[in-house]
């Protein structure tokens, strides 16, 4: 390649690195009551999603992340299949109140109704999945910013147990079509566990079967 | 006479215990400095990742325990779920020097009672302890391989060494009559251990922990 040539590729290479970090600065959402009726129609709407995602838990005491990913998927009425498959497997299957947990030497599983810690981490992931955490004004101090591709929500518990687990939930929702494309959850410390949703398929057929409790 | 009876039978009972553990081992006189009786955890620059599984009568409990070496000899060993919730984080220093030897820094509320606090922290400093610190006494067995013993606030800790190995493969703690507990590494040679069992002979309580490679 001549050098003409490599400047254009350069300068091709330099254009695309642009218009992928084109995001811009996150500011005040002027009416978030608008965005919430938004949401909520759009949760209205999707009867399934399905997604890759990529884990990052952060510790302070560690050099680097604890890396893992998986596959979720969502389908009405509070069916859940979120599955991790590197570097190790592991799936957590909700129906309903019913939750089930399979590793790679154990299956069990947990009616949430009898057990109130569960109860509250099936609420909290189905409600983070459909927005309804944003109607809980009583439990968190909400935040709302938005920038030209997300919208961007932080959630402060107000209950002190809450807080000594979770300290801030940070949700940002795509501005297509309002499916949440990243969720931190940092505690108090700020210790953090960040997850990308990637592949998002939004509507599409999923059996039955991926909710079995096998 | 019945008196007469029950000191015999603990007389004949308590010889058992005795020579069942002595008459295959015969102590070496002279000190073996070669080998280690130190932690496997100790070096600040490494992260110690593993996948964590804990039985606790019906209970079973699983997740990831990142062991941390601090550049003043303490570690941090911090238990997480799969999805990212940190269940505790405790903060150990040598239990064979300091009756104190641990903080916590967090437990989750349904584990924080003291006697479980505790259990945790005995089982983890099992781990964690420095026996190089200690009275070290040592032994031989039939074939030839090494054991090195501790005494600690009446209990005795003896590891055992594969012949021609520094590094040894198993801790048994006894108390004057009793096995209390057992720690198995496996993969020893390649540090850290690849897998580490933890089993208790009075309560039904057990943890493996399998390396986690990413």
């Amino acid at each position: 390649m001549n050098k003409r040539g490599l400047n254009i590729l350069i300068l091709f290479l330099l254009v695309i690195s642009f218009n992928g970090m084109s995001q811009t600065a996150f500011t005040k959402l002027n009416d978030p009551e608008a965005f919430k009726a938004k949401l909520s129609e759009m949760s209205k709407s999707t009867n399934s999603i399905e997604s890759n995602f990529t884990q990052e838990k952060n510790l302070s005491i560690l050099s680097k992340a604890i890396n893992s990913k998986g596959y979720f998927c969502y389908k009405k009425v509070n069916k859940v299949r979120w599955e991790y498959t590197e570097p190790y497997s592991y799936l957590v299957i909700i129906q309903g109140t019913k939750l089930f947990v399979q590793d790679k030497n154990n299956k069990k599983q947990y009616d949430t109704q009898s057990n109130k810690m569960f109860q509250e981490l099936n609420n909290f992931l189905v409600g983070c999945i459909n927005g309804d955490i944003l109607n809980k004004t009583k439990e968190y101090q909400v935040e709302y910013k938005e920038n030209n591709l997300q919208f961007y929500v932080k959630l402060v518990p107000n209950d002190k147990k809450m807080k000594e687990m979770i300290n801030e939930i940070h949700i940002y929702f795509n501005k297509k079509d309002y499916s949440v494309d990243r969720l931190k959850m940092v505690e108090q410390g700020g210790d953090y566990t960040n997850i990308e949703f990637a592949n998002k398929k939004l509507n599409g057929t999923i059996s039955d079967e991926k909710f079995n409790f096998n | 006479m019945k008196n007469l009876i029950l000191i015999s039978f603990l007389v004949f009972v308590l010889s058992g215990c005795h020579f069942s553990l002595f008459n295959s081992y015969h102590r070496v006189k002279e000190n073996n400095p070669s080998l280690n009786l130190n932690t496997y955890f100790t070096n600040p620059d490494s992260n110690y990742l593993y996948q964590a599984d804990i039985k606790f009568m019906k209970n079973y409990y699983s997740g990831i325990v990142a062991i941390k070496s601090q550049i003043d000899s303490s570690s941090r060993v911090i238990f997480i779920t799969e999805m990212g919730i940190k269940i505790f984080d405790y903060e150990i220093r040598n239990p064979l020097k300091s009756k104190d030897f641990y903080k916590v820094n967090y437990m989750m509320e349904p584990l924080s009672r003291k006697i479980i606090q505790k259990t945790l922290a005995n089982d983890f400093g099992l781990l964690l302890q420095n026996a190089n610190a200690g009275n070290v006494k040592y032994y031989k067995d039939k074939k030839e391989q090494n054991i090195g013993k501790v005494k600690h606030h009446g209990l005795r800790y003896f590891y055992f060494f594969d012949k021609e190995s520094k590094n040894y493969n198993r801790i048994l703690i006894k108390s004057a009559l009793f096995k209390k507990a057992e720690v198995a590494f496996s993969g020893k040679e390649d540090f850290p251990p690849d897998s580490v069992k933890i089993t208790h002979y009075g309560i039904k309580l057990k943890y493996a922990f399998r390396k986690l490679k990413q």
